[in-house]
């Protein structure tokens, strides 16, 4: 029945409008951000990264930035200096409408409170009531 | 004496509503092992998923311009809002590990023989559609890893031609591709999940559990016991996705941007990146005959043999296939990321 629905929803589907491929954006803007989702990629894929911003560099529209930022930022990276570019990639991009927090990753970690102790505690009681129901 | 006469009075009541004491038919003591268990395991996983994916529902945005803000106001707004989110992540995770255990055991012991071949065909669909979880859970967090991997959605929906139409960002242009795939994940995938899985228990339950060279002289428990047991190791399950959820976190990543390859995807879908690597996108072909591969196996396995001995050849095949998915997968993990759309 899943399959049927699924085989019906993909028929609908090829009636729709025809798909075009999205030609690829060359204004300054959208190559900035794609510089900036380089460098935060794990690990930085920096050549990508400078090559973005080289094609930023040149690229005929550059509304919305400051290029000085991206000129500054090819520099950090001639040096090898990531954080440097990224942080003035975000500057280039913060007079827009982006909130410097989503420009960067949110990566929690274990600090060792006592809330994430207690919440280890209650997943060792977990493991050992699962461990009795297994090995009863 | 008169609070227990109520109680079981109660109990009877219940029964004769609920006709529990079906539960209680005896299926053999092999059933009672580990390997006999994950499917039960895989089951448990499920439970957890469904119970922190409805509660993590009523926070989430399944808009593209809201979707990424969501999420981190669940981490850091919502109470419990982390933990709940790294649940769900791991138990993801550790769900897919045990399916894929249970998919092992089943095509070590050649369950998928008459007369299950039905039910393996149907354990497939299963594995699909969870795959299909796991892949529309990887869009909806709106970070760049997910944005590629739904650009490699759309790209193969091209490639499908028809059989894309669906995953067609043209498909209803007014409703953003993301908002459908959530749509998929919460309510579309479950209702087929649901129809998949009363089909496999029911099969299950009309075939027995099959003895893979086991004899039927040990001894003899009850179904219950089985769910009560795979409910026991769905307690562990839950304590490694808490513990993992605690000391590793799943963080969320920047608001995507189109038109760039950096990211590579979850573990699962490394052997299909692996593939297109080699091949560019028609290299995910590959990831369609291997499930044609996977259904074909009943047929190709005509067997009678009971447990290892006599199915050398099949035991072959499918450790020759495992160790060419997991290769691709370790190869594509250690290779820098790779363009294959843009």
């Amino acid at each position: 029945l899943g399959a049927v629905f699924l085989l019906l929803l993909c028929v609908l589907g090829a009636w729709g409008p025809a798909a075009s491929a999205p030609a690829g954006p060359g204004d300054a803007l959208t190559l900035v951000r794609q510089a900036l989702a380089a460098l935060e990629a794990t690990p930085p894929a920096v050549s990508v990264a400078l090559g973005k911003i080289i094609q930023a560099l040149l690229a005929r529209d550059t509304r919305g930035v400051d290029m000085v930022h991206v000129q500054e930022a090819a520099r950090a990276l001639g040096v090898q200096d990531t954080a440097g570019a990224v942080a003035q990639l975000i500057d280039v991009l913060l007079p827009g409408q982006h909130d410097a927090a989503l420009l960067m990753p949110d990566q929690p970690h274990f600090t060792g409170t006592s809330i994430e102790y207690g919440l280890l505690a209650a997943a060792a009681a977990l493991l050992i009531t699962g461990a009795l129901i297994v090995r009863r | 004496m008169m609070r227990r006469s109520r109680g079981k009075q109660l109990a009877e009541a219940i029964d004769a509503r609920l006709v529990l004491h079906n539960f209680l038919y005896e299926v053999p003591g092999y059933a009672d092992t580990l390997p006999y268990l994950l499917g039960a395991i895989t089951l448990s996983g499920l439970v957890i998923l469904i119970a922190t994916g409805i509660l993590l529902g009523q926070f989430y945005a399944p808009d593209p311009a809201a979707a990424n803000t969501s999420i981190r106001a669940i981490m850091a707004g919502v109470p419990g809002g982390e933990i709940l989110r790294g649940i769900h992540y791991w138990a993801a995770h550790l769900t897919m590990i045990v399916l894929f255990l249970h998919l092992g055991r089943v095509f070590a012991t050649g369950a998928y023989r008459f007369p299950r071949e039905a039910n393996w065909g149907v354990g497939i669909a299963l594995l699909a559609t969870m795959l299909a979880f796991f892949f529309t859970g990887t869009v909806l967090r709106w970070d760049q890893e997910a944005i590629e991997a739904l650009e490699h959605n759309v790209a193969f929906a091209r490639l499908v031609g028809v059989f894309g139409g669906w995953f067609s960002p043209t498909f209803a242009g007014h409703v953003p591709l993301l908002t459908r795939l959530y749509m998929a994940h919460v309510s579309l995938l479950p209702l087929i999940l649901f129809i998949l899985l009363s089909a496999h228990l029911y099969l299950v339950r009309q075939h027995g559990f099959y003895p893979g060279g086991q004899t039927a002289s040990q001894s003899r428990y009850t179904f219950a016991h089985h769910l009560f047991r795979a409910g026991g190791y769905g307690c562990i399950i839950l304590a490694l996705a808490l513990a993992l959820a605690v000391l590793r976190p799943p963080g969320e990543g920047a608001l995507p941007v189109s038109g760039i390859e950096v990211t590579k995807p979850p573990w699962l879908f490394l052997p299909a990146y692996g593939l297109e690597n080699w091949f560019g996108l028609p290299g995910l072909w590959g990831v369609l005959v291997l499930f044609l591969w996977l259904l074909a196996v009943p047929v190709l396995d005509r067997s009678r043999a009971a447990g290892w001995r006599g199915r050398r050849r099949a035991l072959v095949v499918g450790a020759a296939v495992a160790v060419t998915v997991i290769s691709l997968g370790v190869y594509a993990y250690l290779w820098h990321p790779v363009a294959h759309i843009h």
